[in-house]
């Protein structure tokens, strides 16, 4: 279909649904094709697309990745990472490592909930 | 709150594999998380399990207004690869596959059994942990790279 044609058809189905989500039903007058289009549900995947923006959205590392292979625990303790929680952590089961974990996102929720006015 | 969701995931009997920050957790990485990240099995009866369970915690859409156009069906979660949702439960993100590891199958291949008192489930190993993070490129995952590949070194020094 040409582009211009699409065009007019799109401006049809958004002047036809006026903000239902019911799917528009448009046909050109010169032609027997009709089209249906679900406008609701095209929405509804911007707003996916802009809740996943707004929670995973981070920028991209600049350059290329180093390819120089060094002693991973090194390069930690040179970055300033507490290695001491880490082996604390792999003396701890997994169960209690998801425990833990769930218990910080708790407090951290109870805390955001106590600060709200 | 995610060991509850996960709970309700497996007692419904719906086929996923934990990744992310929890299954990194759950390798022992010390970083906390807010949401808990699933990839799921693309089948249909498996989306229709989750669909289920989602209405029923009243998922919405995180971060953005309340409000907006949102359609929670099988055919939304089979046409869209991340869902990112905040529900009764907790936060979830849902996802088709993971970058750096592939699909469900290879997600649940690159996987392992984690067994919780009377509940077990799948979460990632660490070295696909490693390439999912490295795979994203975003800069703030760079931390996160070098704590799982030190927790790596570590496990196998032992």
């Amino acid at each position: 279909m040409p582009l211009p044609r699409a065009y007019t058809i799109a401006g049809k189905v958004l002047r036809k649904s006026g903000g239902s989500g019911e799917p528009v039903r448009v046909s050109d007058d010169t032609d027997p094709v009709a089209v249906t289009v679900d406008v609701y549900r095209i929405l509804a995947a911007v707003s996916v697309g802009l809740s996943r923006l707004r929670t995973m959205y981070a920028p991209r590392r600049r350059g290329r990745p180093a390819t120089l292979r060094r002693d991973p625990i090194r390069v930690a303790e040179e970055y300033g990472l507490d290695l001491s929680l880490l082996a604390a952590n792999l003396r701890r089961t997994p169960a209690e490592r998801l425990r833990q974990l769930d218990a910080m996102a708790d407090f951290r929720r109870r805390a955001r909930r106590g600060r709200r006015p | 709150m995610f060991e509850r969701i996960i709970a309700a995931l497996l007692a419904a009997g719906a086929r996923f594999v934990v990744v992310g920050g929890v299954a990194a957790t759950i390798q022992g990485s010390a970083r906390l998380t807010n949401d808990l990240d699933i990839c799921y099995d693309p089948a249909p009866d498996n989306l229709e399990t989750l669909v289920r369970l989602l209405r029923g915690w009243h998922a919405y859409l995180r971060e953005v207004k309340p409000g907006l156009p949102f359609t929670l069906d099988v055919r939304a979660l089979r046409t869209t690869p991340v869902m990112t949702l905040t529900t009764e439960l907790g936060d979830i993100n849902l996802l088709d596959q993971v970058l750096g590891v592939g699909g469900y199958a290879d997600v649940l291949a690159a996987s392992e059994p984690v067994r919780i008192d009377a509940i077990e489930f799948r979460a990632l190993t660490l070295p696909a942990l490693i390439s999912a993070k490295k795979a994203t490129g975003r800069a703030k995952d760079r931390e996160h790279v070098i704590e799982l590949e030190a927790l790596l070194a570590l496990r196998r020094r032992g």
